[in-house]
């Protein structure tokens, strides 16, 4: 889910935040534990949500120990290991990067992702048998995404649709069932649909550059993509050539904005109702500041046109504080 | 209902009444968690009426859901969609919506409705609004479009309210602040609010 789930760090308490680290770490040792230790280099903090809130679930404590790694080798770390949750996100995140890989393979032709899309093959096969509907579901809703990418669709909606359905089919742990299950399977849809729209919206410079397609490029700029072709290098642009994309990146951006805003806000708000309805057991604080400050936080930063900044140091500033919600007041 | 053992009839009224609250099924109207809703909702009152020792309805939360048996229009085959909707069968409802040639106030109206449950907010709103725009006196489809952009808008609230309640240490500063403008506002006058500044 390329990292736009997180917590918003200076709100956090610093339990909260080693603990969610421990999760983070769990996953990774996880992977290695499970598919082999190349697979840890695909660890990403999606996982750690994924783990954290199907945790969140169940009543039982985690195990957490105290762990060096090689990352870090002086200080052990608190990790948690040996729980349901974070071994099927381990292998949630195994499966998403090695399409991942394969995807940029095929778009892009990156010699690198074709060699380490081949040495996950063995995990992702290893993974595949372990949980053959998600990984049936993940092949599934990708080829439906390849369908449409393909077929240059300009409907928002129709577009994030398969992207949300694949979130929906891996958020809920087997072990979730029954009414958890559909209030999971609803709060996975419209958090995948917000990761797309998120993506697609602060990918709309690169795409035009690299003329790849992009749902809001292809709605709000029919001609926009093929400005120049993606074998002339950004140096050989000319000047003259260069003003004309930044004017249709601003107005694609400003043109989409209204639209992407209100899908956006009606997916946070779908998060939040369904996220109600969840019998949280445990970690609580934590999630409400994922979905009711972190996510939000994301969207206002990447509706700004500040998207890469993680909400570490910026999260302090004034005008942060007042996009992620309300105005704490302050002197 | 979260009381804990032997808590009072007002207890167990006031915590019934925040939960009435929370899971109201009106909140989240449109979508498939209105059916988790009711079942909650249902739970809390079974919950209730058991801790208030009798079994009598009264005072407790009764649904009144919204049903989609409306049948204004003399064509049949919106009547078959509405059916569909009814048992919540979506899906099918979406497809016989889909071969109908006749698209009026009505179809649009339904087609909102369904890809509103679908997570298609963008769609959803458009053909709503249509809908409302081709037949402006239709007191259901303004209702629709109401809930639908209300259903949208109350993530605005439900922040603010975070924010009220998340534990805030701004409030120390500016009580400090507030304290040394009184104070200068009093010396200004003659005399001292505050003796040692």
């Amino acid at each position: 889910m390329f990292g736009y789930v997180q917590p918003l760090k200076p709100e956090l308490k610093v339990k909260e935040f080693s603990l969610y680290r421990g999760y983070y770490c769990g996953v990774c040792k996880a992977l290695g534990r499970l598919y082999g230790q190349p697979s840890r280099f695909t660890v990403t903090y999606d996982a750690a949500f994924l783990a954290f809130i199907n945790s969140a679930l169940t009543e039982d404590e985690e195990n957490i120990s105290l762990e060096r790694c090689a990352v870090n080798p002086l200080r052990p770390k608190p990790i948690v290991s040996f729980d349901p949750a974070v071994n099927y996100a381990a292998a949630v995140n195994l499966i998403m990067a090695y399409y991942k890989l394969k995807d940029s393979w095929h778009d892009e032709k990156n010699s690198f992702s074709l060699l380490a899309s081949w040495v996950l093959r063995p995990s992702a096969m290893r993974m595949k048998k372990a949980y053959p509907e998600i990984g049936d579901a993940v092949a599934k809703q990708l080829g439906r995404l390849a369908i449409l990418e393909a077929e240059k669709a300009t409907s928002i909606d129709e577009v994030s649709h398969p992207f949300a359905k694949l979130i929906s089919a891996v958020l809920p742990a087997p072990h979730v069932k029954g009414r958890q299950r559909r209030v999971m399977e609803w709060l996975g849809y419209n958090l995948g649909k917000w990761v797309y729209i998120v993506d697609a919206y602060s990918d709309i410079e690169s795409d035009i550059a690299s003329g790849s397609y992009n749902v809001l490029i292809a709605k709000y700029e029919k001609d926009a993509s093929p400005l120049f072709p993606s074998s002339i290098t950004a140096v050989h642009v000319n000047r003259q050539q260069r003003e004309k994309v930044d004017t249709s990146i601003s107005s694609i951006r400003e043109k989409s904005k209204a639209e992407v805003e209100f899908i956006l806000n009606a997916c946070l708000a779908e998060i939040g109702k369904a996220f109600e309805l969840l019998d949280i057991k445990k970690n609580g604080a934590l999630l409400e500041n994922i979905i009711y400050l972190g996510l939000p936080y994301k969207t206002q930063m990447m509706l700004n046109g500040r998207g890469e900044s993680d909400g570490s140091i910026q999260g302090f500033g004034r005008k942060a504080r007042c996009n992620a919600g309300g105005d704490k007041g302050g002197l | 209902m979260g009381v804990r053992p032997g808590a009072t009839q007002e207890e167990i009224k006031e915590a019934y009444r925040k939960l009435v609250k929370k899971y109201h099924p009106d909140r989240f109207a449109g979508t498939d968690l209105e059916e988790v809703a009711k079942e909650k909702m249902q739970e809390v009152n079974e919950a209730y009426e058991i801790l208030m020792g009798h079994r009598s309805n009264n005072g407790s939360y009764s649904d009144s859901s919204s049903s989609y048996g409306y049948s204004g229009g003399s064509v049949n085959i919106f009547q078959r969609v509405r059916e569909r909707m009814r048992v919540g069968d979506f899906a099918q409802a979406e497809v016989l919506l889909d071969n109908i040639r006749d698209r009026s106030a009505e179809w649009y109206y339904l087609k909102g409705i369904i890809l509103w449950r679908k997570g298609w907010y963008s769609e959803a709103s458009s053909y709503l609004q249509t809908a409302v725009n081709m037949d402006p006196s239709n007191f259901e489809y303004r209702d629709a479009l109401d809930r639908f952009n209300d259903s949208v808008n109350r993530y605005r609230q439900q922040q603010q309210y975070y924010h009220r309640t998340s534990r805030d240490d701004s409030d120390c500063c500016r009580l400090c602040a507030m304290l040394y403008c009184a104070d200068c506002l009093c010396e200004c006058m003659g005399g001292d609010l505050l003796t040692c500044c």
